[in-house]
Order: C-alpha cells, then structure tokens, then sequence
C-alpha cells in the first residue's frame, strides 16, 4: 500500500479543496500555490516509491509500478503544474469562475493519469482513462459565456466517448477470447495452441482461427480507440475545434501529459509479440502514421490561428510517435516516450507563453499577433524560437535528439524506406514554424498594436529557464537519455 | 593542449559576450566584437604554428557525449580542415569589421550571429564524428538565417526561409545516410566509416544521400536557386560569410565524407558529377552575363566557381591510370587552393559592393557609372578581387583553377577544353562588371557624393587583396600545408571497397 502513497496524498488534497470552498477558508486567491504544494508533496515521494509495488485485489492484478513510471509521473507533475500556474491568472482575469473546482479538476485529471500509466487491468485502465478524461472535457468548457469553449467541450465529450465506446468494445472481444482482463499475459495468449472460453464450454467454444481473428478484432478496435484519443488522422477531427475552443493553459492541459499517457498506454497494451497480430497490424498503424504527419503538417501550413496550427502540428507530432510505436520494440517504445515526453513539455510551454500575452486586451489569437514580438519581448520571442525550432528537430535544440532517437528505432528494425519518408515532413513542418520566427523576428508589429505580458517576475523566469533548458539539454541530452533507460 | 576545442568555442564564447553587451554603447560592442574576432586571428596563429606537416589528424580530442548511441566529442585538425578553420576566422573578423564600419543597427545580435555562424563552421569542419558534423552543420543555417532575416533586403524573408529549407531537406537525407552507416559500423567516427566495407547498392545509395546535401549546400547545377536570392538579400556581412565560409561546407563535405567513404560509388557517378560541374561552369557563367543586379552576379559567379571545386573533386577519377601519379594530387590541391582564394575574392567583391551600396543605395548595374573618378581607392582593390574571380595570373583565383585545368587536361581533352571556357567566360562577365561600375562618365549626382573609403574600409579592402596576391604569388604555402591531408585522401579515395 505504501508503493501508492502518491496517489493516496493526491486525493486527499483533491477531497481537502472540494471542502475548504464551505469551510469559508480562501483558496480563490492564488489557490494555485496550495495545487503546486500537493503536486510537489506527489513528486517528493513518487521518488521514494519503492519498484515492483503491486495492486491486487482477490488475484486480479490492477496496477503496477515499475522503475520508469516514476520519472514519467514526474514529468505529468511538471507538465501540469506549470499549466496550473498559468492556469491561475487567466482565471484571475476572468470573472465568475470558481477556482477551487477547476483546480480540483486539474488534480483529478492528473490522478487519473497516475493511475492510466500504472495499469495492467482492463477495467482499471478504462476507469482510470475516464477518470483522466472527464475533468478534461470539463476544463474546456470552463467559459460558459464563450459559445466557443461550449461548442468545443460538446464534440470533445461526443469523441471522447466514442473513442471509449470503441475501445471498451475491442477489451469485450479480447476478454470473449482471453477470459482474463489482464494484459500483461497477452503473449501467452495469443500464442495459445488451444482455445479457452471462460464460459460454459458447451455454449462458447473457440477454434483457435476463430479465435485469434476474434483477437485481432478485438486488438483492432482497441487500437482506433488510441488513436482515436492520441488524435491522430483519420481520427483527429476534434483536436483543432477542441485547441481552438479552449484557453491556453487549458491547450496546455490537454495538449501535453495526456500524449505521454497514451503512448503509455500503448505501450503497455502491445507489449510483446502476438500470432494474431501480425505485419498488416503493424502497416496499418505506420500509414495511420505517416498520413498523419503529411495532413498534419501541411493544415497547419494553411493556418492563420496559432492554436488551430499547434492543434495540427501536435496531429503531425503523435503520427511520427505512432511510427515509433508500431515497431513494438524496446527502442521503439523508449523513444516514442522521450519523445511525448520533451514534446509534451515544449508545447506546454509554448501554450502557457501565448497564454501570457495579450494584444489589445484581447488574447493572441492570429499568427499575424506575433509580428515583431522580438521588439517587444526579446525574451519570449528569444524562448518561441527556441520552442519552435525544437519541435522542428534542428540541432542544438533538445527535439533534434528525440527525432534522431525515433530514427534510429525505425533504422534497427530495418524500415529504411519509412525513415526517409517520415523525415520529408519535418520540411514541411519547417514552412510554419519559420513563418513563426520570421513574424516575430523579421517583421515590425503593426502600428498601433501593443503585445503586453501579462505576468510577473516568475513567469519571465520561466521563459528564459525553459529555453536555456532546450539548448542545454541539445547540448548535453545524455543527462534526459540515460535517465528513462530502464 | 585544448587548441580544437578553444578554436571551437570562442565563435561562442563570442556571441555570449556579444549578446550580454546588447545594452551598452555603441563603441563598447565593437571594440568587445573586434577585440574577440582579433583573438579569434590569433588563435587561427596558434593552430598554423602548432600544426606539423603529417598525415593523420592533430589537436585531437576524445570525449564521450552520447556514449549509448556511439556518439563521442570528437575533434582533430588536418591540412584541409586547417585551410578552410584560418579562413573561417578571417572572414569572421574581416565580417565584423565590416559590420562596424558599414552597417548602422542591431550591432550586438549581428555580432552574436556572426560569431554563431564562426563557431558552428569551425565545428563542421574540425569535427570527426558524424553526427557532431551533422549538428554544427544544421546548426550554422540557424545564425544565417537569423542574419538575413534581420538584416537584409526588401526580399529577405522569402530568401532566407529559401535558403533554411531548401539546405534542410538535403540535411535530412545525409543524416538517414549518416544513420545506416552508424548501424553497420558501430559508431558514429569518421574513421571507422572510412574503414566500413560497404556493397555498391550500400554505397550508391549514401552517396547519393550524401551528394544531395552537399550539392545544395555547394550548391552544384541543379539545385543551385537558393543562392542568388539569398546572396542578393543578404547584408554585406552575410554575404562575405555566406560564400566565403559556409559554401566551403559543401566542398569539405566531399572531400570528407564522399571520397573516404563510398569511393566505388564516386567512381562510377564521377562522370555525372563531372558534366553537372561542367554545366556549372559553362552555363551558370552564361547566366551570369547577363544579370542586372550585381550582388545576384557575384552570387552566379560563385556557383560558376563551386562547379570548378567539384571539377577538381571528381575529375581525378576519369584520370587514366599512368597520369594518376602525377596529377591526381594536382587535381586536389587546386581544389584547396580554389577553395581558399574564391573565399577571399568572392568576400572581397561582396565588401567592395558592399561599400558601394552604402554610399548609392542601389544594387542594379545600371545605376553605376564611372566609379573610379570618384572612388579610385575602391577601384584599385575591386580590380584585383575581380581579376582573382576571372582567374589572372598573380592572383590565387588563376591558381586553383590552372591546377584544375591541367588535371582534366590530363582526365580528358574535352572535359578540360569545355572548363577552360571559365577564363573566357568568368573574363567577359568580370570586365563587364568593372567597365559598368567604375568606367565611364559619372551619370549620377549621387555619385558625386560619394565619399573614398576610409580608414577601417582601407584597411578591410588591403587585407584581401594582400592576401589574393601572396597566396597567388606564393600558393605553395597553402599546398603545403595541405599535401599530406590530400594525399590520405586520395589513397582513402582509391580504394575498393567491395
């Protein structure tokens, strides 16, 4: 029990918030700080969680806590914390929001994450998932007076149920074939001489063709159900109305751990080798992939909206993971999660940094905003460039050495041809992201437009910690790489 | 000593410096800017002093930086780096000064990027691991970006947005040749990819990837359209560094990485290479007859001068065997020397322009007239960069190329007979921009104006040409001290390696 300390402290700083609002005790000014305290308690002793703890209740395993999760758990803390404290002065800014349940809502979401990356059990991962999701979906519609956010919310709860829906079907065929909700015996499973029923034999009993085309379904549906949530195409129609619908911190929210937690979770389920998986399950996912990293890429192209184009650049992002993640191997799967992992923390702050300026006391909504930002802000505009190369994969920023670690998964497991064809985009790519730095480098901003930032001191900090942090971890990236080797 | 990486490292230690004056004066910026590019001479010194005359690498050094992944900090210095590293800090401080006497804003960042651009060269052409060379090379692109960008013509932005993605894409197929070759070799040293036997499909195929990046960043025949655009848009500066230094990137990378490695296959594509080289110098030079903008004519000269490099490069393999002993080292020596002396004229006509253009404001041919009554300093030095381009003798610029020539003589009379129409060619575009700019009546009442250089321009301007001059005079300076490097080169290079 003391390996789930975490997440015990975790909701016991969820149930203190939801009562200290009754209580009378004040938590709408800079509740934000009491949020980072119990993420930082988490931290603190997700560190000294002792490996191999395991959940059990009557045989069935329920969740696992193996060496690397900690240091993923801690990127979620990070990630979200820095969402929460931008979190906080957007809704100092806004009126008629109660902070305390929005910060519970964060708090909920990160549990539920906590929880996802741990899972080896069907039903807690689904729980656990829509744990995770619902104060998602609740976080965009945090303006009820934005039909926007309300619009963005609405198709954000339909896919997401529908993703679940899909997903919940393929675990009832798998579970029809395996008879067991656990995953991490799959291997034996699927590679069965003999069929299993967990039923009465006379009624449901499975030739092992049957069987292992069942599972394969199964398997299917459970892949689209991921993809469906990663938001990648041709699953991805909600992630731009959803990006463009909510607020920046909230982008960020939903933009930055819940892709580590999928691939998490991909990762997870498809650990190993199946007979009823085979190559064509493997293509399938490499052109889910690769269609998604070309659409993506060239929408974002066509964007004139900030975060219409990051929605469409993070389709082209999680395409190039799925590549990663279809090897089904120990280098593809380490570096699919480096990658989520420096993608998720870059576009959050990259978010958070939009989310900080203002142009005309309306938020940064147009590309066109950004023009002579370096003027302005030298800072933000030094940590954007930064940030935006990065994503790009140009050496000396930290995301060069994510998208060589994807290569060179692709180039062991022999797929030269793909390597060279999931690389073509990154030019692509470039045609946007160099837009970016040219409007804010190469252009003066308009006349009559003021760029203010709205923060403090520590907001600053951050920026300038962040890109001194993407070009040091360029410079030295073993202190990042070596740390997830398991 | 640590003499590699102190050469490596100051490029940066410079624009830290430089950026963390951007609220200072004026004259505290460039004295700090021309301080540090004066150590960067003096440690290009150092290196030329402590350098002997051997065949393997020196001021190596080892470290490991990525050791899982087989990537390791791995410097050393031969003859060819060594050429092209005192070059580099030449033209940086020549680029420097420069900016203090020409240009009138953004001093601090435009030091910190001329540094940047110093730093990431030095890197590329000193480092002996491939993927360390992979990142100083998609890392120069950032600074001249940011450089063109930000201090640039009316057109800069199209240009230099040109220039990053069309460079990148080429980048990106070397880095997938560079990966297959650390997954059959083990790791990512240059000397263990030199050793790696690969198959004819292996080596055509990273050859290929290879020739790509290379030929854009040369740029060579077909893919050569980023480089009047970002020429002409570029400041005078970004110009000097841009096809003095960076250009150079591409000629290294085929000495480095083409000849060593896949020699079969540089073999057998050795007679494309050399008709896309021959297309370079003959037709680029008939585009650059007629080109109305001068700093778009400097930029087609240059390419018509980086397809005589890839002449030299590839010729030695239509060599027939009984004249490979006597030309074949010819052959490459002409290349460095070509090499060294175009980064000195091309930087010398983009300078002298570059005063031009301060003083007209305008950048088409037609809007000169008769210069050299108002402007004969300028006139005297403009003339001996321009004879070093057309290649007349007395100026490094006729040496390379008469290397060149005599080795393709030897490969193959119609191969030379169609590279020796460069003197006739580079002679008419040459004199038709001389003739246009400083003959002539003075037309224009600006002209009158126009001051004679001075004092730190005078000194810009007699750097170059005392330096076109004694190397054409004495070029056996540069050839010694890249004669062993060249010569482990060609023996690398004639190996067969299936």
């Amino acid at each position: 029990m003391s390996g789930f300390l975490c997440e015990i402290v975790l909701s016991l700083g969820i149930l203190l918030l939801l009562i200290m609002k009754p209580f009378g005790l004040r938590t709408s000014v800079h509740g934000c700080y009491y949020v980072m305290l119990v993420m930082g308690i988490c931290a603190v002793i997700s560190c000294y969680a002792p490996v191999g703890t395991v959940l059990q209740v009557s045989a069935q395993t329920f969740f696992v806590m193996e060496k690397w999760t900690y240091v993923v758990k801690l990127g979620i803390l990070l990630m979200s914390a820095v969402g929460v404290y931008f979190l906080d002065d957007v809704l100092l800014r806004m009126q008629n929001v109660s902070s305390v349940e929005i910060f519970s809502l964060v708090l909920l979401q990160t549990l539920g994450m906590f929880f996802v990356i741990m899972s080896v059990h069907w039903i807690s991962l689904v729980v656990s998932l829509e744990l995770m999701y619902l104060p998602m979906y609740a976080l965009v519609a945090l303006k009820a007076s934005d039909k926007r956010a309300q619009e963005a919310a609405c198709k954000y709860i339909l896919m997401g149920a529908l993703s679940t829906g899909i997903f919940l079907y393929g675990v009832s065929l798998i579970y029809a074939v395996t008879g067991d909700f656990n995953f991490v015996n799959w291997r034996e499973m699927a590679s069965m001489t003999h069929a299993y029923a967990h039923t009465d034999p006379e009624v449901l009993w499975l030739t092992l063709p049957q069987a292992q085309t069942l599972l394969a379904v199964g398997a299917l549906f459970v892949t689209v159900g991921l993809l469906f949530k990663m938001g990648v195409a041709p699953f991805h129609w909600w992630v731009r109305d959803v990006y463009e619908g909510a607020t920046y911190p909230v982008v960020a929210l939903i933009g930055g751990a819940p892709k580590v937690v999928i691939a998490l979770v991909w990762i997870r389920v498809f650990m190993g080798e199946y007979a009823a998986l085979d190559e064509s399950w493997a293509w399938i996912v490499f052109a889910v992939g690769v269609g998604s990293m070309y659409f993506g890429h060239m929408m974002a192209l066509a964007q004139e909206r900030i975060r219409a184009l990051m929605a469409y650049s993070s389709l082209a992002h999680m395409g190039f993971v799925m590549i990663a993640l279809a090897l089904i191997s120990q280098w593809g799967n380490q570096s699919a999660v480096f990658y989520t992992l420096g993608y998720g923390f870059t576009v959050v702050s990259v978010f958070v940094v939009l989310g900080a300026m203002q142009i005309d006391g309306r938020d940064v909504l147009l590309m066109e905003d950004l023009k002579g930002l370096s003027k302005h802000q030298p800072w933000l505009a030094f940590f954007l460039l930064c940030a935006l190369f990065s994503l790009l994969g140009v050496p000396p920023f930290f995301g060069f050495f994510l998208k060589v670690q994807v290569l060179r998964a692709l180039l062991q497991a022999k797929y030269y041809v793909l390597a060279v064809v999931s690389l073509i985009p990154m030019v692509i790519a470039a045609g946007y992201y160099l837009r970016a730095v040219s409007l804010m480098y190469f252009h003066d901003a308009e006349t009559g437009q003021v760029l203010t930032f709205v923060g403090g001191r520590v907001h600053r900090s951050y920026f300038v910690l962040a890109s001194v942090l993407l070009i040091a971890l360029g410079v030295f990236p073993n202190i990042i790489l070596s740390a997830l080797i398991p | 000593m640590y003499l590699s990486s102190l050469a490596l490292w100051h490029g940066a230690v410079g624009a830290g410096v430089a950026v963390l004056q951007s609220r200072s004066s004026v004259w505290i910026q460039k004295l700090t800017a021309l301080v540090l590019g004066f150590l960067g001479l003096v440690l290009a010194g150092c290196l030329w002093y402590g350098f002997d005359q051997r065949m393997d690498y020196q001021f190596e050094e080892r470290l490991p930086w990525l050791p899982d992944l087989g990537i390791h900090y791995h410097l050393g210095i031969d003859g060819v780096s060594l050429g092209l590293v005192m070059l580099t800090f030449v033209i940086a401080f020549l680029s420097i000064l420069t900016v203090c006497c020409l240009e009138g804003k953004l001093f601090s960042q435009t030091f910190a990027l001329i540094f940047g651009v110093q730093a990431m060269s030095i890197g590329a052409f000193i480092a002996l691991d491939a993927m360390l060379f992979y990142v100083f090379w998609e890392a120069s692109l950032l600074p001249m970006f940011m450089y063109i960008g930000m201090c640039g013509g009316r057109e800069r932005r199209h240009a230099t947005k040109k220039y990053f993605l069309y460079t990148m894409f080429g980048s990106l197929f070397f880095l997938i040749g560079v990966l297959y070759l650390a997954f059959q070799a083990g790791t990512f040293s240059l000397l263990a990819f030199r050793d790696l036997p690969l198959s004819f499909s292996e080596q055509s195929f990273v050859f290929l990837a290879f020739t790509l990046a290379f030929a854009i960043k040369l740029p060579m025949f077909p893919f050569h359209s980023w480089l009047p655009d970002a020429h002409s848009q570029a400041s005078t500066a970004g110009s000097m560094l841009l096809a003095a230094v960076l250009l150079k990137l591409g000629g290294y990378g085929f000495l480095r990485f083409n000849l060593p490695i896949v020699p079969d296959a540089c073999q057998a594509y050795a007679p494309l290479m050399v008709v896309l080289s021959l297309v370079a110098i003959v037709y680029i030079a008939l585009v650059t007859m007629v080109q109305t903008d001068v700093k778009r004519l400097i930029a087609y000269a240059s390419i018509s001068h980086m397809g005589m490099v890839t002449l030299g490069i590839f010729a030695l393999y239509l060599l027939p065997q009984h004249a490979m002993d006597t030309y074949q080292f010819l052959g490459l020596a002409g290349v460095m020397v070509h090499m060294i002396g175009h980064g000195l004229s091309s930087a010398g006509m983009f300078l002298g322009f570059g005063m031009l253009y301060a003083r007209m404001g305008s950048r088409q041919l037609a809007d000169y007239s008769g210069m050299m009554r108002v402007m004969p300093t300028l006139s005297l030095f403009y003339m001996i960069f321009v004879l070093s381009a057309i290649g007349f003798p007395g100026t490094v610029g006729f040496v390379g190329e008469f290397f060149i020539l005599l080795m393709s003589m030897a490969a193959n009379f119609w191969v030379a007979a169609t590279a020796v129409l460069t003197m006739l060619l580079s002679a008419v575009y040459g004199l038709r921009l001389i003739r246009h700019i400083f003959y002539g009546r003075v037309m224009h009442d600006q002209a009158h104006c126009a001051l004679d250089v001075m004092l730190g321009e005078k000194l810009l301007l007699m750097f170059l040409s005392a330096g076109i001059i004694a190397l054409g005079v004495f070029p056996e300076v540069v050839v010694r001290m890249t004669a062993p490097a060249l010569q482990r080169t060609l023996l690398e290079a004639q190996v067969q390696k299936f």
